[in-house]
């Protein structure tokens, strides 16, 4: 079942292609990172599929119908856009109130979403004395008021502090997991690596990569060993036809294999090891390799 | 769209811009009146207690109106000033309905303000002594007349608001407009717009009487024609604008 099906979309502001023949599809049930360098057209696709802008080409739909056909969209979709602004002078429930009004939203549903994103303190309080942490949770708040199905988030971890972060991953991991879709851009990956089913790269407008997280950094994982016989062990290796590296006199690297493919090498040679870790590489990386440009790839 | 223009009424009632514009309209609407009483028994002024006075003072009611106007402007431009039209878009995607429902709740609100400012003037009147408290057909028809002035001034802010969605912009563009161009029209030989132009539709169909004045209803028609003309256009600008 998909939740957000984009197809061919195409986005020219003047003279600059914001999005160029993008497709993807997001799953339902799934936690989906949707990154991107700065200027890759994140927030314009969000923007086309919310029905905000209108594509030059191509289409958005969301449930199999383009946004503005679903009836009381807030209670499908719920959206928290950057450079979404609030009236200053209007206070946290008044802002919500206004938003539910149209979608036949209770009272005390406003109350409920506002304890839900832990702003029931500052209900009363005027929006324009809300830090940028305050007004990202308002923003969610608000996203979260017809209970919809699907949540799309532009950058939501923007001014949030690292409890903030904690808070909102965990929030949303528990939506998904309770058959909720998210669909979520950032720039910051780390944050999303953590917490991702799936990742959609894209950059310049284009669609770079999309799969599982595991699946996009790879099987290329590397296992450092920390040993006073190095050398023997170097060799241990490269007779199974594994490269390992040598890293001054009593540290191996070796890649593309498991710690353990090594431990079982070790134990038959009987070296002596005092440390062993595997990495993988992180998703920061697999972005980095991917969007950087070809000339500058390592 | 009942909901709709609920939530505008809502979202009207909850800015601090509406209260502030209001007291602005009271302001100025009982200045003038303290004008008219201040010149009983000067030279041209009416007699106290005559059916002439009462109209002069309610007439204060007049200059009152016009942060009803802006009150329209502002419900649309806000929307752009604050960056909330993406919220509000989100919740109701037909931008027309938006537009709608703001132009229906400011021209409910309009003649709500309207009747407020008469109300004021005319317990002041009466206090001072100036004016019968008597209430008369005549008397209805004046509220009846502002309170359609004042929704059409509401439609007409709206639809200023929708054309031209600069916050600034907007609230020049009526001031200039009904303050300088149209009262200097007549200084060279141009009167005979005068009563085909907003300022002068609006003063017909209050009961002034000039040279030319259309009558009320034509008055009335010209106005919403006025604020038609302002909100189908930028209406049909605003549902092909990206929101960014």
């Amino acid at each position: 079942m998909t939740a957000i099906s984009v197809h061919g979309l195409v986005k020219r502001f003047g003279r600059v292609m914001a999005v160029d023949d993008l497709s993807f599809e997001v799953q339902k049930g799934t936690l989906t990172g949707f990154v991107g360098p700065n200027g890759a057209g994140k927030t314009t696709t969000l923007r086309i599929i919310l029905g905000l802008v209108r594509p030059t080409g191509g289409t958005a739909l969301i449930d199999g119908v383009p946004y503005a056909r679903l009836d009381r969209p807030a209670r499908h979709v719920g959206a928290v856009l950057e450079a979404s602004g609030f009236h200053p002078g209007r206070t946290a429930r008044d802002h919500l109130r206004v938003l539910a009004g149209p979608s036949g939203i209770s009272a005390g549903r406003v109350d409920q979403v506002l304890s839900e994103v832990g702003l029931s303190g500052s209900a009363g309080r005027r929006v324009g004395g809300f830090s940028l942490g305050m007004r990202q949770r308002l923003g969610l708040a608000g996203a979260l008021l017809g209970d919809p199905g699907l949540l799309i988030l532009d950058e939501p971890t923007n001014g949030l502090d690292p409890a903030g972060v904690h808070w909102l991953r965990t929030f949303l991991r528990e939506r998904v997991d309770r058959g909720g879709t998210v669909l979520v851009s950032s720039h910051l990956l780390a944050e999303l690596a953590l917490s991702a089913d799936s990742v959609i790269i894209i950059k310049d407008g284009r669609l770079v990569a999309h799969g599982p997280v595991g699946e996009l950094t790879g099987g290329a994982a590397t296992v450092r060993v920390r040993t006073p016989h190095a050398e023997q062990l170097r060799a241990v290796l490269a007779a199974r036809g594994v490269a390992a590296a040598l890293h001054g006199s009593d540290e191996v690297t070796v890649a593309g294999v498991d710690t353990e493919a090594v431990g079982q090498a070790v134990a038959e040679a009987g070296l002596v090891v005092y440390e062993m870790s595997g990495h993988r590489p992180a998703l920061e990386d697999a972005f980095l390799a991917l969007t950087t440009d070809e000339g500058s790839r390592p | 769209m009942t909901a709709a223009i609920r939530t505008d009424l809502l979202r009207l009632r909850t800015t601090r811009s509406t209260w502030v514009l209001l007291a602005v309209g009271l302001v100025l609407t009982l200045g003038w009146a303290a004008g008219v009483l201040g010149n009983i028994g000067g030279i041209g002024a009416a007699a106290r207690g005559s059916v002439q006075m009462r109209g002069d003072l309610l007439g204060a009611a007049g200059i009152g109106l016009f942060p009803v106007l802006l009150l329209g402007v502002v419900a649309v431009t806000g929307e752009f000033h604050h960056r909330t039209a993406t919220a509000t878009l989100l919740v109701t995607p037909a931008r027309w309905r938006v537009l709608a429902a703001k132009a229906a709740a400011c021209a409910l609100v309009g003649p709500l303000v309207a009747v407020v400012l008469l109300a004021a003037t005319w317990t002041v009147g009466v206090l001072a002594g100036a004016i019968d408290p008597t209430m008369d057909t005549a008397l209805l028809a004046i509220t009846g007349r502002s309170m359609l002035v004042a929704a059409c001034w509401a439609l007409l802010g709206v639809g200023i608001g929708a054309a031209v969605r600069n916050q600034t912009l907007a609230v020049l563009v009526p001031l200039v407009w009904l303050l300088l161009i149209e009262p200097l029209l007549p200084a060279y030989g141009l009167d005979r717009l005068v009563p085909w132009l907003p300022g002068g539709a609006t003063i017909a169909l209050s009961g002034g009487r000039f040279a030319g004045a259309l009558p009320a209803w034509a008055a009335l028609l010209l106005l919403v024609g006025y604020a038609l003309a302002l909100l189908i256009p930028a209406g049909r600008a605003i549902a092909r604008r990206d929101i960014t």
